[in-house]
């Protein structure tokens, strides 16, 4: 169960619109290695991980990717308040406003649609962890071509925050890879798999 | 040893290390200092934050400032928690988060009894309410308090 807190996690106050800044940001709302499809990746993985310690990351990491997506989305907001018809035609943001107006809906910067073909849960605990490393890379990566073309501080200094916390998430993973390793034959770890043969663990963790 | 297996990705256990003071944290997006990365496209930032609007009333002054100290403890236990989450048994982790954490309850309780509830734990938490304190306040992406 999840509880509401009337706040953001890091602020958003942007003073000056920019819808078209608003359409590249939105990718991180909805895109391929957006905070939605992060969230829904780590929350999934969860139910099956083998070790306890794990499943918890993933819970605390996957909120975390759902107050991210709050971020993001109050940041979309917020550039394309209060446009008129003239400047959403200017910018390129037409497209969007005609089948959204000025609501929030998650798609990438190019457009497509959020999926869930985005994301995998493939019920192997190395498998799923290898993936989370990769997928902190790719938002990484995501904020930095953002930075390298957004100038307002009001906008950078969140995607600044965001982008680091890519790092963290990553570091912690790999924990939890070391961590799923322990209880794996060190000789051979893809003897079995860990979340689906369970027997097969070593000190069995989940019980 | 383990660092020497083939096929397989290796991450080093961090260290419990130097930490960020609560207001460097928030803004470098970690508390520790060894974590800190940054991205070359980032560094002609001025300092950090943006200048404050002039608040519109003492009131909304006081209400960002509380909120303000809010944001940077509960930053503090976020990262606190992932830490927590793969090293459970680290003293300095366990004891930075129970004093964080009993700071985290007396701010939010404050803001609760001053301004209005962040969560729904804070609502009618006084006799005086009247009305259902959960729907007051901006909303959280309104960018008009903090």
């Amino acid at each position: 169960m999840w509880n509401y807190e009337k706040r953001l996690q890091f602020p958003v106050k942007i003073t000056k619109t920019c819808p078209k800044t608003a359409q590249l940001i939105i990718s991180q709302y909805g895109g391929p290695d957006g905070e939605l499809s992060a969230s829904m990746r780590y929350l999934a993985q969860r139910y099956t991980m083998p070790i306890k310690e794990v499943g918890g990351l993933l819970t605390d990491i996957g909120t975390e990717e759902l107050a991210h997506m709050e971020i993001i989305c109050a940041m979309v907001y917020q550039l394309t308040k209060d446009l008129t018809p003239e400047q959403i035609k200017e910018s390129g943001f037409d497209a969007y406003y005609i089948d959204h107006t000025t609501a929030l809906w998650p798609q990438a910067a190019g457009s497509l649609p959020f999926s869930a073909i985005e994301l995998q849960s493939k019920g192997d605990a190395i498998t799923d962890l290898t993936e989370n490393l990769a997928a902190e890379q790719k938002a990484r990566t995501v904020y930095e071509n953002l930075l390298r073309v957004i100038k307002d501080p009001d906008v950078r200094e969140p995607l600044k925050f965001l982008r680091a916390r890519e790092v963290v998430h990553f570091q912690r993973f790999g924990e939890a890879l070391e961590k799923t390793k322990e209880h794996l034959d060190a000789k051979n770890f893809y003897y079995f798999n860990p979340e689906f043969d369970k027997q097969m663990l070593k000190n069995k963790p989940f019980l | 040893m383990e660092n020497e297996n083939l096929a397989i990705a290796t991450v080093p256990v961090q260290p419990w290390g130097p930490l960020f003071t609560e207001d460097e944290a928030l803004c470098t997006g970690t508390i520790f200092r060894d974590l800190e990365m940054s991205f070359f496209a980032t560094e002609d930032l001025p300092s950090t934050k943006h200048a404050p609007a002039t608040p519109a009333s003492q009131e909304q002054a006081e209400r960002e400032h509380l909120l303000g100290q809010i944001f940077l403890t509960s930053f503090y236990l976020d990262d606190l928690t992932l830490f927590l989450d793969t090293h459970p048994q680290d003293g300095d982790a366990l004891k930075c988060f129970q004093e964080k954490n009993t700071q985290r309850k007396a701010l939010k309780q404050q803001f609760a009894e001053k301004f209005y509830p962040l969560t729904r734990d804070c609502v009618c938490c006084l006799d005086k309410d009247t009305e259902f304190g959960w729907t007051k306040g901006p909303m959280p992406w309104e960018g008009a308090c903090v």
